[in-house]
C-alpha cells in the first residue's frame, strides 16, 4: 500500500472540500472495496478522508410513505431495520443475499 | 478508523484459564484440523450468536416476521458463518460446536 495522509472528518463541508480540492484524494467509508484495491496498488490515493463519523447513517421513514436512507447506512443495518423488513422485504432479502452480515 | 472503539480478538475471548464456551465447544466437537481458520471461525461464531440474539436477520430468516425470535437452525448457522472459509472442510463439526453452545442458552 502506498503511504497516504489520513483525516477523520467531523464536518461534511470540510470533507467535501478536501476530496474535491485534490484529484488524488478519496472518501473512506466502509473500505471493503477501496482498501483491498489500495493493497493491490490498483487505487493509489495520497489522501483519505474518513467520513464515518459524520452522522450520515440514519434510516428514517418519511411522512409520505417513503424511507430516507443515509449514505453511510450499512447494508446490514438497512436489511435489519424493522421498517425495511416490513414494508420493503425484497430490499432486505436482496441485501442479505449479497453477502453475510459480518462482511 | 476505529480509534476509541473496543475490539476483541481471539486472544481476548478466554477469561484467564477459563475458555469461552465457543472455544470449549470447538475442542469438544473437534471443530478444526490445521487451525488456520479457527480464530476467525470462533470470533465470527461469538459475534454471530450476539447478532441472532439481537434479532438481526440472515438471508434464510423470515424477513417480514419481526416478532418471532430467530431459531438458530443449521441453515441459519451455515448462512451466517458463510463468510469464513475452512479449506480443511471442518464445516460439519464447526456447525455442531456452534449448535451445542446455542442449545445451552
Amino acid at each position: 500500500m502506498k503511504p497516504f495522509a489520513y483525516d477523520r472528518a467531523t464536518e461534511t463541508d470540510t470533507a467535501i472540500g478536501q476530496v474535491m480540492g485534490n484529484a488524488s484524494a478519496k472518501f473512506l467509508a466502509g473500505g471493503t472495496n477501496l482498501l483491498d484495491l489500495m493493497q493491490r496498488y490498483i487505487e493509489q490515493p495520497d489522501h483519505l478522508t474518513d467520513i464515518n463519523r459524520l452522522g450520515l447513517s440514519s434510516i428514517a421513514p418519511l411522512p409520505d410513505g417513503g424511507v430516507r436512507i443515509g449514505a453511510l447506512a450499512s447494508n446490514s443495518a438497512v436489511a435489519a431495520h424493522p421498517v425495511i423488513r416490513s414494508n420493503y422485504p425484497m430490499l432486505s432479502q436482496a441485501l442479505l443475499s449479497g453477502a453475510t452480515q459480518q462482511l | 478508523m476505529h480509534d476509541g472503539k473496543e475490539i476483541t480478538t481471539i486472544e481476548g475471548l478466554a477469561n484467564d484459564d477459563e475458555l469461552h464456551p465457543i472455544q470449549a465447544a470447538f475442542i469438544e466437537y473437534d471443530g478444526f484440523q490445521c487451525g488456520y481458520c479457527t480464530p476467525g471461525q470462533i470470533c465470527s461464531a461469538v459475534a454471530m450468536l450476539e447478532e441472532v440474539a439481537a434479532g438481526e436477520p440472515s438471508s434464510v430468516t423470515a424477513i417480514t416476521d419481526i416478532e418471532t425470535p430467530i431459531e438458530l437452525s443449521e441453515a441459519e448457522i451455515r448462512d451466517r458463518m458463510s463468510g469464513t472459509l475452512c479449506c480443511c472442510g471442518a464445516y460439519d463439526r464447526i456447525v455442531a460446536a456452534i449448535q451445542a453452545v446455542s442449545n445451552q442458552k
